[in-house]
């Protein structure tokens, strides 16, 4: 995931929502979770990471305020926002469609 | 023209509601982003070096945990980082791209519909001068050629 096509960019987004949906992180955070949860499949780039969380601050989707981290040190902590909350139903329901519907051809065709 | 969006929920003026609500909300969020990146830019460029430090840092102790000699860790983390300089620029136009002109069709929307909803009768008029302004710092905001594809 280092230069994001207009689908994996879309799927990037969606992920770092998904994963602050629980709590907020900071961006190094943010990676590590995607990978763990992914089974280290997925690698987020900071090339990736970084311009995708501030187009979904500038967006309204999260926003970010710097809290002490897990090391005492300051960090620029990511949470979701109301309408970020409200964004990320709808994007996990239109991925579900899209995935089914691909499943579907694949079965099928 | 944007009348089949307008009729998604005829039966729901309370759907409707949370929905013009989140719009506003949401609006609300963007504006202060902008207001703090023209404002503040200093501020807002140091923030971006110290959450980019702040992951270099983490990359260099998670490499010395796995007993990476400290030298290497660093160059290894480094290497992580590849194109900072880039990484620095992309998350600055970032925060140039215009966010406005979609917010304010998304605001026209909002207070349209509510303006057509019996129950909003007085939203019509809030409506008609954002339309107005709307078109005027839409214009006046434009994003250079290159964000075009980044637009949502």
């Amino acid at each position: 995931m280092s230069r994001p096509s207009d689908l994996i960019q879309g799927t990037l987004d969606l992920l770092i929502l998904r994963t602050l949906s629980l709590k907020p992180k900071h961006g190094w955070a943010i990676a590590k979770r995607i990978q763990q949860s992914s089974g280290e499949v997925l690698q987020v780039t900071q090339g990736a990471l970084y311009p995708a969380l501030h187009r979904l601050e500038q967006q309204g989707w999260i926003r970010a305020d710097w809290r002490t981290s897990e090391t005492g040190r300051e960090a620029k902590f990511y949470s979701l926002t109301r309408p970020g909350r409200a964004q990320l139903e709808k994007e996990l329901a239109q991925w579900e469609r899209l995935s089914s519907a691909v499943g579907q051809v694949i079965l099928r065709a | 023209m944007g009348a089949p969006l307008e009729r998604r929920r005829p039966g729901d003026p309370q759907g409707l509601m949370k929905d013009t609500r989140m719009r506003l909300l949401r609006w609300w969020f963007v504006l202060r982003q902008r207001i703090r990146t023209l404002v503040r830019p200093i501020a807002v460029e140091r923030e971006l070096d110290r959450e980019l430090r702040y992951h270099l840092e983490r990359e260099i102790q998670e490499n010395l945990s796995r007993n990476m000699p400290p030298d290497e860790a660093r160059r290894a983390a480094l290497r992580s980082l590849d194109g900072l300089t880039a990484i620095q620029e992309e998350c600055r136009d970032m925060r140039h791209v215009n966010h406005f002109e979609n917010l304010f069709q998304d605001l026209r929307y909002a207070l349209r519909a509510m303006g057509r909803n019996p129950g909003f009768t007085a939203g019509a008029g809030p409506g008609g001068s954002a339309r107005t302004r709307g078109s005027a710092w839409g214009s006046a905001l434009q994003p250079r050629a290159k964000h075009a594809i980044l637009r949502r």
